[in-house]
């Protein structure tokens, strides 16, 4: 009965070993993108402007895909973004990031296909940007909730 | 003694390997713009031109600008100036997702530089041609 107890013991430990590196590990993105910037409102806040991002990027997941994002720049740039895998999955992402200032952070928030439940906070930093052609790279780090 | 010999060669190999090649990779972010085709003996053969910005593990950053052309294979010359304004000259050569580039030499810091690198294009996205290119290099820093 006691080799029975430990046996169970070292399982529920591989156990939660195992969950644990599937599904509370953190991981990062690397990503390319290509922004564009439209029309202007004054607001009490401020000039804002529209902004519109698209590029590619890849994850330490194994996942790759392409990126569209929406939002406004003005003293803080906020976007929603879909990241779309190779599968066809959508994972919900929007960024936050004060202009001028360190790292930005983002959420992500759900999505369909593997990514319906998944959550996870990051931070993001312009790693390198061509303000002459309006490319970036952004990295970026996540935890999982 | 002749484990000493051994060993001792062991151990100026790998000293060798550390002062005459470095390793380290690189990531760039690009944009394309694509030209016209010809057609020639091999195929439709089309300009492009990619422009955007490159980081690697050795802490360097900067703009990259290549010039090439893509029929069955795709090859371009680049330039990638870093932040210090030094230029790297480098050769790239791919077919499919897998390419292979070559260093050879450039202004400042890199003007006696030659390696190569093995590189994938990891991402792409066909409606902004835009691309990530995850690079390997090995160097003679």
């Amino acid at each position: 009965m006691r080799k029975y107890f430990s046996f169970c013991f070292y399982f529920l430990i591989l156990f939660l070993i195992s969950f644990k590196s599937s599904y509370g590990q953190d991981f990062t993105l690397t990503q390319t993108i290509k922004w564009s910037i439209g029309t202007e409102i004054q607001t009490p806040e401020g000039i804002i402007k529209t902004l519109g991002v698209d590029g590619a990027y890849i994850d330490s997941r194994g996942h790759n895909g392409i990126i569209t994002c929406v939002g406004s720049i003005g003293d803080v740039l906020k976007a929603d973004c879909n990241l779309k895998d190779q599968d066809g999955d959508i994972s919900y992402l929007d960024a936050y990031r004060e202009i001028g200032g360190a790292d930005g952070v983002s959420k992500m928030s759900g999505g369909t296909g593997k990514y319906q439940n998944v959550s996870a906070n990051c931070v993001y930093q312009i790693a390198a940007s061509n303000q002459n052609v309006s490319v970036g790279l952004v990295t970026m780090q996540c935890k999982n909730n | 003694m002749n484990g000493l010999i051994k060993f001792l060669t062991i151990m100026i190999f790998f000293a060798a390997s550390s002062v005459l090649a470095g390793e380290y990779t690189a990531t760039n972010a690009l944009k394309y713009v694509i030209t016209d085709g010809v057609e020639t003996e091999d195929g439709t053969l089309i300009g492009l031109t990619a422009e955007g910005v490159w980081s690697d593990s050795r802490g360097n950053s900067g703009k990259v600008f290549c010039v090439g052309t893509r029929g069955k294979t795709l090859k371009a010359f680049c330039n990638s100036t870093d932040q210090d304004g030094d230029v790297q000259n480098s050769t790239a050569t791919r077919v499919g997702t897998e390419g292979r580039g070559v260093l050879s030499g450039g202004t400042g810091k890199y003007a006696n530089v030659t390696g190569t690198c093995s590189y994938q294009l990891a991402a792409f996205d066909k409606e902004s041609l835009v691309g990530l290119i995850t690079l390997q290099c090995t160097d003679n820093q």
